[in-house]
């Protein structure tokens, strides 16, 4: 679990370019600008490529995954 | 006869198909052949009227993929003004600035909710609630038919992009260079035997990829479909916008093609219809086109490439399967129709050999004539190809090193200045660096993009911030990117900000960018 979590931040922490998301883990992501949807998208790939885990950026509904924890806690579910 | 070959073929459809529509959105607007046609007669005698607005003076059309601009655009050439288009992307400062360079003319507003006002500065203003009086009222013929139309040396359109000082920069197309552009399209891209198409148009008018679909799309009577930015906002309502548009032709930037293909159902079920792909502005990586070949069996996929100041594509080729069987750079394509394209070495100004990298320079009737009101500028970039090879005509250096082949086609290396491409946007860094150090938070500021697999992903700034700007970090971030917001489109904005306590300079004394670099990719 500890894993998963470490490897979602620093996904995020690649893709946004912004180290702060590693110790700020609750700060919305998309209200703060670290993310746009064109990065949302490109997260939503390294996911997929990363775990396995499939989550179509059609069904993608912002306010479940606008934070690190809520990302952390969408992949581990589906694991 | 309106002195222009497209605004001619367009008003000739109104008589041929007067019922089909020209051009439509995802908002539900459509507008017919018949009724554009009636619509800019009716504005382009308004336009004609000196007491309105001065005669011969351009004009900005404001607004996003409404039928509206498409019938201030025809009524603008018809009455012999140039029109500068200004998408709503642009925030109320740029737009001011974009107005303040045309003269202060007459700014028109084709949004319902009235947002150029606030860009219109001193130009006079016209609502849509007037536009729509204007365009609905009937013109007696007599007034119609006297009216001035343009012709080939006239400006068609005013195109503002990234200046290096912060300062957009117009660049004038004439009324030869867009039916030239449209000829080339036809004879090489367009052909005749099929029948009406429906465009797929994504750009907005402020930038010239959107060119191809409009001049494309109107030439021949076919149906231009416009992807709004409310629909564009989520891939969840794009695709049910491309799930019910028809559309027979795709024109875009390929990263909006890469965020399309990372949800599976971007496919040939998705869109059955389609059989075009024309990707242009940026670079084409062969994965891109091999997925989207996968995904649409049968799909012809173009690539495309050309500055604004040549009228928006000056090389084209379809990729083939022979050109995806490596995984090497693919082609630019061939050079346009009627153009000359030279590569030159970029100090001696004299040609290199096939198969060797230079400055690419187009010479012929589709380059701008110059960038408007700024003849330092244009002296700069214009008539800068050697005489022998230019052979008379108006010539423009790209900026851009290329290589050709032996067999014609082109390849795209890189720029030799300070511009880049990102997402298909043009920006000028030089640009984003001086509206950053007009805010009280930055004292010194210097933009670089940060690439990944060879494409150029995204921007970062490293800022020395001013001396009351006391916290670091993205509370400051946060305060800058909010001041800069009215200046700057969101895609000039750079995704992240990194602070120094001093610049590192090169012995010129500017920012020393290898060393900026470097930061980046320790």
């Amino acid at each position: 679990m500890a894993d998963i979590a470490e490897q979602i931040v620093d996904l995020v922490v690649e893709i946004s370019g912004e180290d702060e998301v590693a110790d700020e883990r609750d700060i919305d992501l998309f209200e703060e600008e670290i993310l746009d949807s064109m990065a949302a998208i490109e997260l939503l790939v390294a996911i997929k490529d990363e775990f396995g885990v499939s989550i179509a950026p059609t069904e993608l509904d912002r306010s479940e995954m606008n934070t690190v924890n809520k990302i952390i806690a969408r992949v581990s579910e589906r694991l | 006869m309106t002195g222009s070959e497209l605004v001619d073929a367009i008003d000739a459809q109104a008589l041929q198909n007067p019922d089909r529509v020209a051009f439509c959105n995802s908002r539900g607007e459509q507008i017919t052949y018949a009724e554009l046609r009636a619509r800019s007669n009716a504005l382009a005698c308004w336009l004609a009227d000196s007491t309105h607005v001065d005669s011969g003076v351009p004009v900005v059309i404001y607004g996003h993929k409404s039928p509206y601009m498409l019938v201030s655009m025809l009524a603008c050439a018809k009455s012999g003004h140039a029109y500068a288009p200004v998408d709503t992307v642009y925030p109320p400062e740029r737009v001011a600035r974009i107005v303040a360079q045309t003269g202060n003319t007459l700014l028109i507003d084709t949004t319902a909710s009235g947002s150029g006002k606030s860009g219109a500065g001193d130009a006079r203003l016209l609502s849509i609630a007037e536009l729509t009086e204007i365009c609905t009222s009937t013109p007696c013929e007599d007034e119609v038919a006297a009216l001035p139309g343009t012709d080939a040396t006239r400006t068609f359109y005013i195109l503002f992009t990234s200046g290096s000082t912060g300062d957009p920069k117009g660049v004038e197309i004439t009324t030869e260079c867009v039916d030239e552009f449209s000829r080339w399209m036809m004879s090489d891209y367009v052909f005749e035997e099929d029948g009406p198409r429906i465009w797929f148009n994504r750009t907005p008018y402020s930038f010239d990829v959107s060119i191809t679909d409009l001049v494309c799309g109107t030439t021949r009577g076919d149906t231009t479909f416009a992807l709004e930015k409310e629909a564009d906002a989520s891939l969840g309502t794009t695709f049910e916008v491309l799930a019910t548009c028809d559309a027979t032709d795709w024109v875009s930037t390929p990263s909006f093609v890469e965020q399309c293909l990372a949800d599976d159902k971007y496919n040939a079920t998705l869109m059955p219809h389609l059989k075009r792909m024309l990707l242009a502005g940026e670079t084409l990586r062969p994965a891109t086109v091999r997925e989207v070949k996968r995904r649409f069996p049968g799909l012809h996929v173009y690539n495309g490439y050309g500055p604004t100041e040549s009228t928006d594509l000056i090389t084209l080729c379809e990729i083939t399967d022979e050109m995806l069987a490596d995984d090497v750079a693919l082609p630019i394509g061939y050079a346009k129709k009627w153009s000359d394209l030279v590569v030159l070495d970029p100090e001696t100004l004299e040609e290199v050999p096939d198969g060797k990298p230079g400055e690419l320079f187009v010479a012929g009737n589709t380059v701008a004539k110059g960038y408007y009101g700024r003849p330092d500028l244009t002296e700069v970039a214009f008539g800068r190809c050697p005489e022998h090879l230019a052979r008379g005509r108006r010539s423009y250096r790209t900026g851009d090193e290329v290589t050709r082949e032996a067999d014609g086609l082109y390849y795209f290396h890189g720029r030799l200045d300070l511009q880049i491409k990102l997402h298909g946007y043009r920006i000028e860094l030089g640009d984003i660096e001086a509206t950053l150090c007009a805010t009280p938070l930055v004292h010194m500021a210097c933009v670089l993009p940060v690439r990944r697999g060879g494409a150029i992903h995204h921007l970062t700034a490293f800022v020395v911030p001013a001396g009351d700007a006391a916290e670091r970090g993205l509370r400051l971030t946060r305060q800058i990117k909010a001041q800069v917001r009215d200046m700057l489109p969101s895609y000039m904005i750079p995704r992240t900000f990194k602070y120094l306590d001093e610049m590192p300079l090169n012995s010129n004394g500017k920012a020393d960018r290898k060393a900026l670099a470097d930061l980046i990719d320790a």
